[in-house]
């Protein structure tokens, strides 16, 4: 038990410690935050817009929020990044709908290569309902335990595990 | 509980999934310092444009914005420091408070104690009648009473409050007097005296008040002199045995026919003449009898006892020739009614014992006071009952 709560500790000091000095302007922890978070936000952003271009476009909004907003900085970053990139998505909703036919022609433009599996797993995400997908994103992405998650959309702990192991029963028939 | 399941492999494919993707026709993603760039860019494009709305419109700058809400945070912030502050300091007197109270109150009961010490603890002497005197009392003349003990507690009081307890038997009753040495002090058994009555022996006004528990009688009296308050419990089998007990004590001499028991009451027909009465009717009453126990209170109290029966009801009545007299039954009647026969109150109250119901009255008549108790099988007896007394 103790290690735990050291170990804790130690990250919550990270988490600060990172997110102070991104604050500060320091180049290294920005680096640092983009390699650690990039790849996880984009993925969140692509699987709640579903559309590779807007997730490119919100994403520097999200790095822009993070980086430079004035938001207080909760005590778990993966958290923290997770309410921002999610928050920005809802702010973006608006501009969407005005440049939709834009935004479709810049898309078609994109050349995407998806693997057979990829196609796959992107299927049974389409097909899961808002909540579900926020479900997956927050527990495989964010590293949300069953308890936060709940916390977070006010489900009960059994129903979020629930629906979190029905998914991934529909990702192993389609995998 | 949900069923798990192994999710290993989704995670990788989720992991995996994102390298193969390509954006903007690019196969990857670029190097940091290209994101960089970009994302400086468009934060200055957006500032610029900000900036130019902003002048347009006449509105403030996003940046301004901004800084206003920084500001008003930082503000709230520091008010909230404030508040928290203040309610700490708060919380810290309330406890501190409580604290100061439990404290005071656990060195109180520590006096209180006096009262109830264990018997091992009190120095327990026969009693120096001279040295009492000496010491100012006004003594009481104790040594009428059987193995006088006292029980000298001073020690334990606190402040100017000094405790002196005196035992002894009298005449196969018990009594216990404690004098305590502050006039201002009231016992806790004051309460008692709320439904007693004030009798005068001799120079001195006693307070009393009596209860029963099963055979016994409990009376209870009180009186203060030289500043110092008396407070006796004399515990008798015998009603009448407390005037007697007073007598001695203050060694006077009040006429007093104590309470005898049934075989020896003095029963009489009851001649409606000789009672200290004009108004009420009695001859609805069968087998009247009157217990004439006059000069049973103070010199000027005469009480009467009338029994009767009223159809199977069986009547006691006592009428007590003084009006400031307070009956001590009259507690009885802290929970009962008023009623309105034609132009007379009457405070009543019933208790049931068994198949019996209590009636108790009490109601002034003539300047006196009456108490009666109508014992019947009939909860709506006392009515015809007050009716034919009261010849309505």
């Amino acid at each position: 038990m103790f290690p735990i709560v050291i170990q804790m500790i130690m990250d919550k000091d990270k988490s600060k410690n990172l997110m102070s000095r991104i604050r500060e302007g320091d180049k290294e922890a920005h680096r640092k935050f983009y390699d650690i978070y990039r790849d996880n936000i984009f993925k969140a952003l692509y699987f709640m817009t579903q559309s590779f271009y807007i997730a490119n476009e919100i994403l520097y909004r999200v790095f822009e929020k993070i980086l430079y907003g004035n938001f207080d900085i909760l005590d778990n970053l993966n958290r923290f990044v997770w309410k921002m990139t999610k928050d920005s998505v809802s702010e973006y909703a608006g501009d969407y709908r005005k440049t939709l036919t834009q935004h479709k022609e810049k898309e078609a433009a994109a050349t995407i290569d998806i693997s057979e599996q990829g196609k796959a797993f992107d299927e049974v995400m389409w097909r899961l309902g808002q909540k579900d997908r926020e479900i997956i994103l927050m527990h495989m992405l964010f590293d949300y335990t069953f308890q936060e998650i709940a916390d977070d959309i006010g489900f009960s702990v059994s129903k979020v595990e629930k629906r979190y192991y029905k998914a991934i029963k529909m990702f192993k028939e389609k995998l | 509980m949900a069923k798990k399941i192994d999710d290993e492999l989704v995670k990788n494919v989720l992991r995996s999934h994102i390298k193969q993707l390509g954006f903007t026709g690019k196969e990857s993603y670029g190097s940091y310092e290209e994101f960089s760039a970009e994302l400086d860019a468009r934060i200055e494009a957006r500032k610029i444009a900000d900036e130019a709305t902003a002048k347009d419109f006449g509105l403030p700058t996003r940046s301004q914005i901004i800084e206003v809400r920084r500001n008003n945070r930082r503000i709230a912030r520091k008010k909230q420091i404030w508040i928290n502050t203040v309610a700490v300091a708060m919380s810290a007197v309330l406890i501190f408070s409580l604290i100061g109270i439990i404290l005071y109150f656990n060195i109180r009961g520590d006096d209180d104690e006096v009262f109830n010490i264990p018997e091992d603890n009190l120095i327990m002497t026969v009693i120096d009648y001279d040295t009492l005197q000496e010491q100012g009392f006004f003594v009481p003349n104790i040594s009428s009473l059987d193995n006088v003990i006292i029980r000298r507690a001073d020690d334990r009081v606190s402040g100017t409050t000094k405790l002196f307890v005196i035992m002894g038997d009298f005449d196969g009753s018990r009594m216990t007097m404690r004098i305590i040495f502050h006039e201002i002090f009231e016992p806790s058994d004051m309460s008692y005296f709320q439904s007693g009555s004030l009798i005068d022996v001799g120079e001195y006004t006693v307070r009393v008040s009596n209860t029963q528990y099963n055979d016994e009688y409990i009376y209870r009296m009180l009186f203060i002199q030289d500043t110092k308050t008396y407070y006796i419990e004399f515990t008798t089998q015998n009603r009448g045995e407390y005037l007697l007990l007073l007598n001695t004590l203050f060694s006077v001499t009040i006429e007093n026919k104590p309470n005898p028991p049934d075989g020896d009451t003095v029963k009489t027909e009851i001649k409606i003449d000789e009672l200290p009465t004009t108004t009420l009717n009695f001859d609805g009453l069968d087998d009247m009898t009157a217990r004439r126990v006059d000069h049973r209170e103070t010199e000027n109290t005469i009480m009467f006892i009338i029994e009767g029966y009223f159809g199977d009801s069986h009547m006691t009545m006592r009428m007590i020739v003084d009006s400031e007299y307070i009956p001590s039954d009259a507690s009885y009647f802290g929970g009962g009614n008023m009623l309105q026969v034609n132009d007379r109150f009457v405070r009543a109250n019933i208790t049931q014992n068994g198949d019996n119901y209590i009636h108790r009255f009490i109601f002034l008549e003539d300047m006196k006071w009456c108490y009666v108790e109508l014992v019947s099988l009939d909860s709506n007896e006392y009515l015809p009952f007050l009716y034919d007394i009261f010849q309505q």
